[in-house]
């Protein structure tokens, strides 16, 4: 089973997980969230995402997983791309729910660098000027068309 | 000799509270971390370098590297065989180190500062909680005394405003 890491600053990867379990009712078992908490450091962040990561019967030796972080250059990316050292596994920093609902989604018939791009590409399709987006509809070249 | 217009103590180093708030704060061209084992694991370098704005220059430097380059007072700098060659007089940085020994051992060293701001301590064994994300053990403690009785300003402040936020060590309640 491919796992899927969210890696956030407080609280926010378990309500994105839970958000997400709203639209699309049950998660793949491999989900789940990885707490940047106030009292974590680099040290502590990385040894949590290793615990995420690899199987518990066997330490180190990661299944393929991909990592969703939320800001890039943040603690929880740095941690997370600390913890590709003597691992493999795919990250993509700026997740939103569009990006989780759309990798959640194709999850199963997906590998973890096929999911890597999709999620790439569903974030960056997410943000719209919506009401830029109503104007150009109003345009006359819109109107009756 | 380049001139720190911030030494922060924080053990996540470059992170969102650095690149978001402190570096707007403090303009400066270039991030001086300094930690012997951070400076000797070249993964690790390689994903702080990654996680620098593109307009800041990083050195991730040891110890010794950093009281060289971070100058000695009047005598000559002791530099390392190979360093970079030295920047611009005016050349602001800003100094990110994990922990007061690194601090101290930079002062006692010849390296100069005003003050100190520290930020982030995570717990570790035998410390308590004695500001925000401040940890400290007793040994931590009296090592941030001893660079207060340096005439180093050592203040407690995890983002940079308001200015008056900043909580002095010795006002804290320990």
């Amino acid at each position: 089973m491919n796992r899927l890491i969210v890696v956030t600053h407080g609280r926010l990867g378990e309500a994105l997980l839970d958000s997400a379990r709203l639209i699309l009712g049950e998660l793949p078992d491999g989900a789940r969230d990885v707490c940047l908490c106030p009292e974590d450091n680099l040290d502590s962040m990385r040894a949590k995402i290793a615990a995420a990561l690899d199987p518990v019967e066997e330490p180190g030796h990661a299944v393929p997983a991909l990592a969703l972080v939320d800001l890039f250059g943040g603690t929880a990316c740095n941690a997370t791309a600390w913890a590709l050292e003597g691992r493999d596994f795919q990250i993509v920093a700026g997740v939103n729910l569009p990006m989780l609902l759309e990798v959640l989604m194709q999850w199963g018939r997906l590998s973890v660098e096929q999911a890597s791009r999709v999620a790439v590409e569903a974030g960056l399709r997410s943000v719209v000027d919506v009401r830029a987006a109503l104007s150009r509809l109003d345009t006359p070249a819109a109107v009756g068309s | 000799m380049p001139t720190v217009v911030l030494a922060r103590v924080d053990d996540r180093l470059i992170h969102g509270q650095v690149v978001i708030k402190w570096l707007r704060a403090v303009p400066c061209r270039e991030i001086v971390i300094c930690d012997d084992q951070v400076s000797a694991d070249p993964f690790l370098r390689r994903v702080l370098t990654l996680a620098k704005p593109p307009s800041i220059q990083l050195r991730i430097l040891s110890i010794a590297e950093a009281v060289g380059y971070l100058g000695a007072g009047d005598g000559a700098p002791a530099r390392p065989s190979g360093a970079a060659p030295l920047p611009a007089e005016d050349l602001k940085v800003m100094l990110l180190v994990k922990s007061p020994a690194t601090v101290r051992a930079l002062l006692d060293g010849g390296v100069h500062l005003d003050s100190l701001n520290v930020g982030g301590m995570a717990p570790s064994p035998g410390s308590r909680r004695i500001y925000k994300s401040v940890s400290a053990t007793p040994e931590q403690l009296e090592i941030l005394q001893g660079i207060r009785e340096l005439g180093v300003l050592v203040r407690f402040q995890t983002v940079p405003e308001p200015e008056e936020s900043a909580v002095p060590l010795e006002s804290l309640r320990l």
